[in-house]
C-alpha cells in the first residue's frame, strides 16, 4: 500500500462522506459549467526529455461556437509540434441540468533539462477576452522521470479510433499530485477559546476513481473543543487549476475547534484508506471492464497535521467575564412582572452569535434574597450549516419570591472577548421590576434548621425592641463623672485619713493639742469680752481680755498661767525670745485690765475699746514670736 | 453611715440604667417593623434610619434594619446593620443565625489570623458583661471597699469577715473598673467597617494611581487602622493591609 505524502481529511462522520465521495467520484471526468470559465492545464508537470506535454485549454459553459480559436501560447523551454489544436468538446447532465465544455490541446517538446514554461494565452468569448495562467514544467533526464501513470487528454478517447491497438502498459499508481487531502484552517493563530474552522478537502485528477474508502483513525484534536460543521450531502467536485493541473475537489469534512488552553495545538491527520484507479489511456469501455480487477491501487490519504498557535486572553477581562469569545448579543425576557408570593416567574437570557456556545456558562443572575433561585434550564441551538459555528443559548431561570413587595432585578451583564477587535466586550441588560403581592409565605413552614431557623433565610424580625441605648453617649473614658466616681472614695479616704491622724494627735499630743487651740479660744475669749463691753459690765470685759491674752500664752508655752506672777511671765517670755518692746507691751495691757477690773469708772468708752485693739494685735504677734 | 453609702450607690445604679425610651424612637421602630413586614423595605429603611438618627438604637432596630437590606439585596449593608445588632445582643439566636446566613452570600472567604489570647478574653468578657454594667458594679465594689474601709477606721468596725469584704470588694472593683475603663479606650471589637461597594481594590498607599494589591468584594469585615483624607488604611481578616476610598465602607 502506499501512503502519499502531503495529505488531508476527517471527521464525525468520515466514513459516511467517503461513501459520499465515492458517489461523487464515479463518472468525476465531467464536470458542470454553469458558466463561462477559461482555463490551462497540462497533463503533467514534469516530464523526461524524450516526452511530450500537452497543454488543454477548457472554455466551460460554451460549445465552441461563440469561440474564436485562440493562438498557442508562447514556450520557454518548448517546441510547439502543431501550430493547429485539437479540439474537444463534452457534454453532461448533473442533476438535470446540462453542462457544456469545449477544448483546444497542443503538444509541446522540452528542448533539454530544466524548468519550461508556457506562457499565459487569451481566448475570445462572444466579444469577451478571458486569459490563462502561465504554467511551469519540470523537464528532467528521461530515465529519471518519475514513475506515473501516462497522461493522456481526457478527450483523446473522443477522437481515438476505438480499433487503435493500445499499448500493454503496467497498472499506473497515483502519486501524491494525483489524489491527495488538504487541510485548511481559516487561522493559523488564535486567542484561546476563539473559534478556528479546519476544511479539509479531498483534491485529485480527473478520471481518478476510488473504492472501498474508510478512515483508518480516529481524529483527534486534543486541547481543543471541537465541533462538527456539516457538508454537502451530494457533494458536487469543483475543478481547480492547480500548479497547471487540473483538479476535482469536494470538501470531506469540516469542524469548528476551539483552543482550550494556550500554545502551539495540533491536530491530528485526517487517514482514509482506499482503492485508487487512474483513467486507461483511452475510453474504452471493454478494456476498462476486464482490467477493472488489476488496475485499483490500494492508497492511503492522509492530510497534513494543522497547528494552531493560541494566544492566552489578554488581562482586563470585566468582572462578568466567564471565558466566552466571539461575537455576541444578549437579550433578557421575563415571563412576567407582577406576581404572588409562591407563584414563579422565569428569566429568560439568550446569548446569540458566532463561538463555542456548547461550554458557555450562564450569566450570573444577582436577584433579591427575598427569591428562591433555581438552576437554570438550559437549551442550545446551534447552526452547523454555514462557514462557521453559530447559535444560540438560553438560560431560563425559575424565581419564587418568599415575601411581598416591590422589588428590581438588578441588570444581567454578560461579557466576552471579540476576537476581531481584540476587547472585552459588555452586553448589559435593564433592571427588571418585579411586584409582588399577596402574603408572605413563612420559612418556617417550609424547612427549618433545629432550633427553629428558616434554612438560608434570614430569621423573623423583630416585632418589639427593649433595651434602647443612648448613641449619642460618649465613651465612658471621655466622660469626667466616671472619673470622679473613681476618685471621689479615693479624696473621701484621704480626708479622713487626715481627719483620723489629727484626732489621734489631739488625743496623743496634749501639748500640741493645746497649741492647736491657743488662737481659737483667744478667739473666744476676745468675743465674749466684746459681748461684756456692749452690756456695759466693764470689769467682765478686763477679765475677759486678760484671761485671752494669758491664756493664749499659756497654751502656746503649754503652762499653767494662772499660777505665774508678772515677772515670772516676763522672765519665761523672755526665754522664749520674746523682745523687750513685745514683753512691755503685755506688761501695759495687763496692768490696765487690772486697772479696769477695780476702777472701771476711770475709764472712757474709747480706753475700754483700746484694750480690745492691743490684745486682738497682740495675740498674733506672740504667735509670730512662740512660733519663731 | 454605711446605710447612707449603700443607697447612694443604688441610686448611681438606677440612674446609669435608667435608659429612658425616646418615645419617637419606638414609634419609628414600630412604623419601620409594619412597613418590613408590608413588603414595603424603603419605607422601612426611612422609619428605622430616622429612629436611629434620634439618637436611639436598640439591637431589635438594627436587626430589622440588617433585614430590610437584606432583602433589598444590599448585602454590605445587611452585614453591617446585624454586627451592629450584634454588639447590642450578642447572645441573641435570631442575629447569629442571620448574620451566618449572609455571610455565606459574601464572596471573600479568607483564612482568618488568630486573635491574641488577651482579645480573646477582653471580648469575651464584653460579651458576658457588657462595659456599662463593668463599670457599674465595679464603681459599686470599689465603693463598697472605701465604706468598709472608713468603717474600720472611723468606728473601728474590723474582724474576718470584715477584712475578707473589703479586700473581695477591692479586687472585684478594681478589676472590673479597669475593664470598664481599658475596654473603652482599647475596645474589644476595634473600628470595624463592612465593604460596602461590590468590589474595592486594595493599593499600597492611598492614591488610584498606588499598586493594586488585591479586590474584596461586598460584605466583608475589615479593621479600620488608619485613616486620611478620602482614604482608609484597613487589614482583612488575613492579616493582609491596604488603602481603599473611604466611601466604600460602612462603619459599624
Amino acid at each position: 500500500m502506499k501512503e502519499l505524502a502531503g495529505r488531508t481529511l476527517g471527521t464525525r462522520s468520515v466514513s459516511g462522506a467517503i461513501a459520499l465521495l465515492l458517489f461523487a467520484l464515479v463518472g468525476a471526468s465531467s464536470v458542470v459549467a454553469r458558466q463561462v470559465d477559461v482555463h490551462a492545464s497540462v497533463d503533467a508537470t514534469t516530464i523526461g526529455t524524450e516526452e511530450s506535454v500537452t497543454l488543454t485549454i477548457t472554455i466551460d459553459g460554451s460549445d465552441g461556437s461563440d469561440v474564436q480559436v485562440p493562438q498557442p501560447p508562447d514556450a520557454v523551454g518548448l517546441i510547439l509540434l502543431q501550430t493547429i489544436p485539437r479540439t474537444q468538446q463534452s457534454v453532461s447532465i448533473i442533476n438535470g441540468e446540462m453542462s457544456r465544455s469545449f477544448g483546444y490541446s497542443w503538444a509541446y517538446r522540452p528542448t533539454g533539462q530544466g524548468t519550461a514554461r508556457i506562457e499565459a494565452s487569451t481566448v475570445r468569448v462572444k466579444d469577451r477576452e478571458y486569459h490563462t495562467q502561465p504554467i511551469q514544467v519540470q523537464v528532467v533526464p528521461q530515465d529519471q522521470r518519475p514513475a506515473r501513470a501516462r497522461r493522456t487528454d481526457p478527450f483523446a478517447g473522443a477522437f481515438r479510433s476505438p480499433f487503435t491497438p493500445q499499448p500493454t502498459e503496467p497498472a499506473p499508481e497515483p502519486d501524491e499530485s494525483d489524489l491527495f487531502i488538504r487541510a485548511v484552517p481559516s487561522q493559523r493563530s488564535a486567542w484561546q477559546n476563539e473559534q478556528v474552522v479546519i476544511e479539509y478537502r479531498l483534491f485529485f485528477r480527473e478520471g481518478i476513481q476510488l473504492r472501498q474508502s474508510r478512515l483508518t483513525d480516529s481524529w483527534d484534536a486534543e486541547g481543543f473543543w471541537r465541533e462538527e460543521l456539516e457538508v454537502e450531502t451530494r457533494p458536487v467536485p469543483r475543478i481547480i487549476i492547480e500548479n497547471g493541473l487540473r483538479y476535482n475537489t469536494i470538501v470531506l469534512k469540516r469542524a469548528a475547534v476551539f483552543p482550550t488552553r494556550a500554545g502551539d495545538l495540533s491536530v491530528d491527520p485526517l487517514k482514509i484508506e482506499s482503492e485508487a484507479m487512474l483513467p486507461f489511456g483511452s475510453r474504452d469501455p471493454f478494456r476498462s471492464l476486464f482490467a477493472m480487477q488489476t488496475r485499483f491501487t490500494p492508497v492511503m490519504l492522509a492530510s497534513p497535521e494543522v497547528t494552531v498557535a493560541s494566544r492566552p486572553l489578554p488581562d482586563g477581562a470585566p468582572d462578568w467575564f466567564n471565558g466566552a469569545v466571539g461575537s455576541y448579543a444578549m437579550t433578557v425576557k421575563p415571563d412576567r412582572t407582577s406576581l404572588e408570593v409562591g407563584e414563579s416567574m422565569q428569566i429568560s437570557v439568550t446569548v446569540t452569535g458566532r463561538g463555542n456556545l456548547a461550554t458557555m456558562d450562564a450569566p450570573i443572575l444577582d436577584v433579591p434574597a427575598a427569591f428562591d433561585v433555581y438552576d437554570p434550564d438550559v437549551s442550545t441551538l446551534l447552526d452547523r450549516s454555514g462557514a462557521r459555528l453559530t447559535g444560540s443559548k438560553t438560560f431560563r431561570y425559575i424565581l419564587i419570591p418568599r415575601t411581598n413587595g416591590a422589588f428590581e432585578i438588578p441588570p444581567i451583564t454578560f461579557s466576552w472577548f471579540d476576537p476581531g477587535a481584540g476587547e472585552y466586550r459588555t452586553s448589559k441588560s435593564n433592571a427588571i421590576p418585579v411586584s409582588v403581592t399577596g402574603t408572605a409565605t413563612s420559612p418556617l413552614s417550609v424547612t427549618a434548621t433545629t432550633n427553629g431557623m428558616p434554612v438560608d433565610d434570614f430569621a423573623p424580625l423583630f416585632t418589639t425592641s427593649e433595651n434602647w441605648v443612648d448613641t449619642t453617649r460618649a465613651p465612658l473614658h471621655t466622660r469626667w463623672w466616671a472619673w470622679s466616681l473613681i476618685l471621689l472614695p479615693l479624696v473621701g479616704m484621704g480626708v479622713v485619713q487626715v481627719w483620723r491622724r489629727h484626732q489621734t494627735r489631739l488625743v496623743r499630743d496634749p501639748r500640741w493639742a493645746r497649741g492647736r487651740r491657743a488662737h481659737p479660744l483667744s478667739r473666744k475669749h476676745l468675743k465674749q469680752a466684746m459681748e461684756l463691753l456692749q452690756s456695759g459690765n466693764t470689769k467682765g470685759y478686763f477679765e475677759e481680755v486678760e484671761r485671752a491674752v494669758l491664756g493664749f500664752i499659756g497654751n502656746r508655752l503649754d503652762i499653767a498661767e494662772k499660777g505665774l506672777t508678772r515677772p515670772q511671765l516676763d522672765e519665761l517670755l523672755s526665754k522664749r525670745g520674746a523682745s523687750e518692746s513685745l514683753r512691755l507691751r503685755l506688761k501695759s495691757l495687763l496692768d490696765l485690765c487690772d486697772r479696769g477690773r477695780f476702777a472701771p469708772a476711770s475709764f472712757s468708752p474709747e480706753n475700754k475699746e483700746s484694750a480690745f485693739d492691743d490684745a486682738s494685735e497682740l495675740i498674733p504677734d506672740l504667735d509670730e514670736y512662740l512660733d519663731s | 453611715m454605711m446605710r447612707n453609702l449603700f443607697i447612694a450607690m443604688l441610686l448611681l445604679g438606677a440612674t446609669y440604667s435608667a435608659r429612658a425610651q425616646d418615645v419617637d424612637a419606638v414609634r419609628l421602630f414600630d412604623e419601620g417593623t409594619a412597613a418590613l413586614m408590608d413588603g414595603q423595605f424603603q419605607d422601612a429603611l426611612r422609619s428605622f434610619t430616622a429612629a436611629e438618627q434620634s439618637g436611639w438604637a436598640s439591637g431589635a432596630l438594627f436587626y430589622n434594619t440588617g433585614l430590610a437590606y437584606y432583602r433589598l439585596d444590599e448585602l454590605g449593608q445587611a452585614i453591617r446593620y446585624l454586627e451592629k445588632a450584634r454588639l447590642l445582643n450578642p447572645e441573641d439566636p435570631r442575629i447569629e443565625h442571620s448574620l451566618a446566613v449572609a455571610e455565606r452570600r459574601q464572596r471573600d472567604q479568607f483564612s482568618v489570623l488568630p486573635k491574641p489570647f488577651w482579645k480573646k478574653a477582653q471580648q469575651g468578657l464584653v460579651r458576658i458583661i457588657p462595659l456599662q454594667w463593668a463599670f457599674l458594679i465595679g464603681l459599686m465594689c470599689w465603693m463598697a471597699f472605701v465604706a468598709g474601709w472608713t468603717a474600720k477606721t472611723v468606728r473601728a468596725l474590723d474582724g474576718e469577715w470584715y477584712r475578707r469584704g473589703r479586700q473581695a470588694a477591692l479586687i472585684a472593683g478594681l478589676f472590673l473598673i479597669s475593664h470598664a475603663m481599658a475596654s473603652s479606650i482599647v475596645p474589644a471589637f476595634p473600628d470595624r467597617s463592612v465593604v460596602l461597594e461590590e468590589t474595592l481594590v486594595l493599593r499600597e498607599q492611598a492614591s488610584d494611581e498606588a499598586t493594586a494589591i488585591l479586590e474584596v468584594h461586598e460584605g466583608l469585615i475589615v479593621e479600620v487602622r488608619a485613616e486620611a483624607t478620602n482614604w482608609a488604611l484597613v487589614k482583612i481578616p488575613n492579616g493582609t493591609r491596604g488603602w481603599v476610598p473611604s466611601a466604600g465602607l460602612g462603619d459599624i
